[in-house]
C-alpha cells in the first residue's frame, strides 16, 4: 500500500513556506554581521525601502510605465507568434515562407537591435514596445508552430468527416489542440517581455523601473536600487501567475501537464 | 448500398511501387453489419480508409447508393482505433460537436447530444473530461459522438482493439444492442476471430499480398446476439474455419 500521489494536485505549502523562510532568514542573518559591507542589504530594508517608495508615491507612475511597455510588446509580438506559428503548423507554404527569415532574426539578440530602431523613431515608447514585441515573437511563434504541428492528424479527420472547412476546423481544432504548447510559449514571452523592458530603459534616455535600478546605482542609493529591483520581480511573479491561471483555465481537461 | 467495385491500392515507397491491396469487389446490404477479418498487413484499414472517402483507390470505385465516394462526408461515420475525443472539451461537448457542425445551436446540440450519451450508457459521465475516464468509457463516448453524425454507415477501425479482454466483450454486446435499434450498416475492422463471428452478418477475410477477399462467410447466428450466443455450437465451427483460412493468409 502506498499513498495518493501528493506530488500532482496540491502542493506541499509548509514545505515551499519553510525553504523560503530558511533562505530569508540566512540572508537577513549574513546582511547584519559585522563586517559585512554597506552595500549588502537584508531582505527587511529592501522590503522597508520598497514599501517608503510606496507611500512616498514615486514608484507608482514609473511602473506603471515599464509595465505597460512590457505588456504592450508582450501583447503585440505575442499575437503575433501565435497566429503566424499556427498558420505555419498548418500550411506547408506557410512555413517555408517564414523560415529563413524567421532563424535569422531569431539569432540575432535583440536588445543589439534597439540603437537601430532608436535612429528611426528614437529612444521612444515605440522603439522599446518594438523591441519587446519582436523578442517575445519567438518564442511564441516556435511554440505554436510546434503544437500544431503536433496535433494528432485524426483530429483533422474527424474535421473532414464531419465535413467541416478548413477556416473553422482551424479555430474549432487547431487552435485548442496547440493550445497547451502555445501557452508554455507564451510564458516564456512573458519572461522575455520583462527581460527587454528592463534593458530597454537602461539604455538612451528613459524612465521606468529599470531607469531607477540603472540611476540609483550610479547615486550610489542600494536601497533604492533594491527596491526597484524587488517591484520588477513582483510585477513579473504577478504577471506570470495570472498569464497561468489564464492558460489553466483555458486548457481544463488537458491541463495535467501544468506544473504545481 | 455500400458497393467496392474492383478497387485497387498501390504505394509508392521511395522508387517502387507496392501493390497493396486488390482487386477487391464487395456489395454491403443497407443495415448489414459486416466484419472484415484479416491479419495485420493485408490492407483493411486501407481498405476502410476508402470506403471512409480518407484515401482514394489508384483504381476502381466505392459507391454509397450509386454515388462515388471520392471525399469524408457525414453519410460515413468513422471510429478509430483510439477514441480521439477533443481532451479540451467534456464528453457531452464532445458528443454535440458533430450535431453543431451540422447548424444546430448549441443549447439544442447540448440537449440533443444527452440522448446519445444515454444510448451508450454514459449519462452520469456528460460532464467530466475524457482523460478522467476509462478506455471502455472514452470508446462509447467516441461512438456515441459517431452516432451524432447521423451516418447512413459505420464504419469501425478495430474500435475494441486496445480495450482489456473484459471490456472488449461488454463493448461488443453493447455495439450489437445499439446497431440492432439503430438500423445503421456497418463494417467493422478486426484481426479477432471471435469478435469477427460475434458481430457480423458476414465475415469477409482479406489476405495474400496484395490482399483480396478470400472468403465471404455468412454468419447464420441469431439475433439478437447476447453473451449466451458465444457459447451456441455453430461459433466453433465457424471459428475453426476460419482460423484455418487466416493461417493461410497468413502464410500466403
Amino acid at each position: 500500500m502506498h499513498k495518493p500521489d501528493t506530488n500532482e494536485g496540491t502542493r506541499l505549502w509548509p514545505v515551499t513556506l519553510a525553504s523560503v523562510m530558511l533562505i530569508l532568514c540566512a540572508w537577513e542573518a549574513a546582511s547584519r554581521r559585522a563586517g559585512s559591507p554597506e552595500y549588502f542589504l537584508g531582505p527587511l530594508e529592501i522590503v522597508g525601502a520598497a514599501v517608503a517608495r510606496l507611500v512616498h508615491g514615486d514608484v507608482l507612475e514609473p511602473a506603471v510605465r515599464s509595465i505597460s511597455r512590457a505588456f504592450g510588446g508582450f501583447a503585440l509580438g505575442g499575437a503575433l507568434g501565435v497566429a503566424l506559428g499556427l498558420l505555419s503548423g498548418v500550411s506547408r507554404t506557410v512555413r517555408d515562407l517564414f523560415d529563413v527569415p524567421q532563424a535569422f532574426v531569431h539569432a540575432i539578440p535583440k536588445i543589439s537591435l534597439f540603437p537601430a530602431v532608436a535612429v528611426w523613431l528614437g529612444f521612444t515608447d515605440t522603439s522599446r514596445i518594438l523591441i519587446i514585441a519582436l523578442s517575445c515573437f519567438f518564442p511564441a511563434y516556435l511554440n505554436a508552430m510546434s503544437g500544431a504541428l503536433g496535433i494528432n492528424p485524426r483530429y483533422l479527420w474527424l474535421s473532414r468527416n464531419n465535413e467541416v472547412s478548413r477556416l473553422a476546423s482551424f479555430f474549432q481544432v487547431v487552435l485548442p489542440a496547440s493550445l497547451l504548447r502555445t501557452m508554455v510559449g507564451l510564458r516564456i514571452s512573458l519572461m522575455v517581455a520583462f527581460i527587454l523592458m528592463v534593458a530597454t530603459e537602461v539604455v538612451g534616455h528613459s524612465d521606468g523601473l529599470g531607469t531607477i535600478v540603472m540611476e540609483s546605482y550610479q547615486e550610489g542609493d542600494y536601497r533604492q536600487m533594491y527596491a526597484a529591483i524587488l517591484y520588477i520581480a513582483l510585477a513579473g511573479y504577478l504577471s506570470n501567475l495570472a498569464l497561468e491561471s489564464v492558460a489553466r483555465r483555458l486548457c481544463r481537461g488537458q491541463a495535467m501537464e501544468f506544473g504545481g | 448500398m455500400l458497393s467496392v467495385n474492383s478497387v485497387v491500392k498501390k504505394f509508392r515507397r521511395g522508387s517502387h511501387v507496392v501493390h497493396a491491396l486488390g482487386p477487391v469487389d464487395l456489395q454491403i446490404r443497407q443495415g448489414e453489419f459486416v466484419t472484415i477479418l484479416g491479419p495485420s498487413g493485408c490492407g483493411k484499414t486501407t481498405l476502410l480508409h476508402m470506403l471512409g472517402g480518407f484515401e482514394s483507390p489508384t483504381s476502381g470505385a466505392v459507391e454509397i447508393n450509386g454515388q462515388a465516394v471520392t471525399a469524408p462526408s457525414r453519410k460515413l461515420g468513422m471510429v478509430f482505433q483510439e477514441a480521439t475525443l477533443f481532451p479540451w472539451k467534456t464528453v457531452l461537448q464532445n458528443i454535440a460537436w458533430p450535431i453543431e457542425q451540422r447548424g444546430v445551436r448549441r443549447a439544442e446540440a447540448l440537449d440533443r447530444a444527452t440522448e446519445y450519451l444515454d444510448k451508450v450508457g454514459l449519462h452520469r459521465f456528460g460532464k467530466a473530461y475524457p482523460s478522467e475516464l476509462s478506455g471502455g468509457m472514452r470508446q462509447r463516448a467516441a461512438l456515441a459522438r459517431t452516432l451524432a453524425m447521423q451516418p447512413e454507415v459505420l464504419l469501425m477501425d478495430e474500435p475494441f482493439g486496445a480495450l482489456d479482454a473484459q471490456t472488449r466483450e461488454e463493448m461488443q454486446e453493447e455495439l450489437t444492442r445499439v446497431w440492432q435499434a439503430s438500423g445503421l450498416t456497418v463494417v467493422f475492422i478486426t484481426h479477432d476471430i471471435p469478435e469477427a463471428i460475434f458481430l457480423g452478418d458476414r465475415v469477409v477475410v482479406l489476405g495474400g499480398k496484395p490482399g483480396t477477399v478470400m472468403e465471404d462467410c455468412a454468419i447464420d447466428l441469431p439475433r439478437p446476439r447476447t453473451s449466451a450466443t458465444k457459447s451456441h455450437p455453430k461459433v466453433l465451427e465457424y471459428r475453426s474455419h476460419l482460423w484455418e483460412l487466416i493461417r493461410r493468409a497468413s502464410a500466403a
